[in-house]
């Protein structure tokens, strides 16, 4: 279960970063949030990193490592392969979906022009895990 | 239709300077008051909008603040007042026509639910956009020769755009352009200056609700 484990956000907008980190603390999660601008430096983030993230909320488009371009490195590590990945996005695009599903991700989340409906969103994702079997 | 502005203001040089902006525009009709005392003679219903100097001989901010319609009120001050909303004279042309600003482009409806009442946050969410809009344009700008730099431009102002709770269409448009369409620079540049008209009175009236 996700428990106090860290949540590792990429995104690279500011504006996307202050809405999640607000929602978080008003929904009251204890979790530390960990946020990186792409993937690269997720990557180096994890690299070497004993206690794994429970859940990783990915954004697509991003400067220097995108986010299928991430989630292509994760899944070739036999560990980082389990950490959950949700996809936070805009893109309603069709490949973004096939691409990121055919990664393995466990959720694609499309963020609604409605910050409560976005609050409630987080909710629901962190109630999911707080219920579900981790597999570590 | 006009509509009606009224100008409590007692220094002539402040109405002066005012009546020289009006004059660009015939839609405005100017009512000017003097005094508080005046003011309070007055219906204050007819006015579509109220500029009120922070300070007149016979009433300071608070009474004023007390007295006038908060929903249509807009102080205008010689200097900055710590503790109040105010603008500093002269008035611009921006502010002026902010005044009769019926369809804003901004909903502060997101950074307000964000927010949960915290001004502080608020005020915050206000400074972030107004940081960022710029920054957002400028990529858009850089990247209007390349579709696919553009399309990768127009996917990230959407963040910027949902929160500042500004209409997306245009930017939706061009994030969907295909090449053929692309191709046809006269549609594109049309685009990008709708857009930014749309950023750029999203800039003013944020300013506005700082200021």
């Amino acid at each position: 279960m996700l428990a106090n484990k860290k949540i590792l956000l990429l995104e690279d907008d500011i504006v996307d970063v202050m809405t999640i980190k607000r929602a978080i603390k008003q929904l009251k999660i204890s979790n530390e949030l960990i946020v990186k601008e792409n993937g690269e430096e997720g990557l180096a983030y994890l690299k070497d990193l004993k206690d794994l993230p429970g859940i990783i909320f990915l954004d697509i488009n991003m400067p220097k490592m995108n986010g299928i371009e991430f989630l292509g490195h994760l899944k070739e590590d036999k560990q980082w392969a389990q950490i959950p990945v949700v996809v936070l996005t805009t893109s309603k695009d069709q490949q973004d979906k096939l691409a990121t599903f055919s990664k393995g991700i466990s959720g694609y989340m499309i963020k609604p022009v409605d910050y409560l409906q976005f609050k409630d969103m987080i909710e629901t994702i962190k109630s999911y895990w707080d219920m579900s079997e981790h597999p570590y | 239709m006009s509509e009606t502005l009224l100008y409590i203001e007692d220094d002539e040089i402040d109405i002066l300077t005012l009546k020289r902006l009006l004059g660009k525009s015939s839609d405005i009709t100017l009512v000017i008051c003097k005094s508080f005392s005046e003011a309070k003679s007055l219906d204050l219903h007819n006015y579509d909008a109220i500029l009120s100097d922070s300070n007149l001989p016979d009433a300071n901010y608070e009474k004023l603040e007390a007295y006038l319609p908060k929903d249509k009120t807009q102080f205008i001050s010689g200097s900055e007042i710590e503790y109040a909303k105010v603008w500093i004279k002269p008035i611009t042309e921006d502010q002026l026509n902010s005044l009769f600003q019926k369809n804003p482009i901004l909903n502060m409806q997101y950074i307000k639910d964000l927010a949960d009442g915290e001004i502080e946050y608020e005020q915050e969410m206000i400074d972030t956009a107004l940081k960022v809009l710029p920054e957002r344009w400028e990529e858009l700008k850089t990247a209007s020769t390349d579709l696919a730099a553009l399309k990768k431009a127009a996917h990230k102002t959407k963040s910027s755009y949902r929160v500042c709770g500004i209409d997306n269409s245009l930017i939706y448009k061009l994030e969907s352009l295909n090449d053929s369409e692309f191709s046809n620079t006269q549609k594109t540049q049309n685009l990008l200056l709708q857009i930014e008209q749309q950023i750029s009175s999203a800039i003013k009236e944020l300013k506005n609700l700082k200021n």
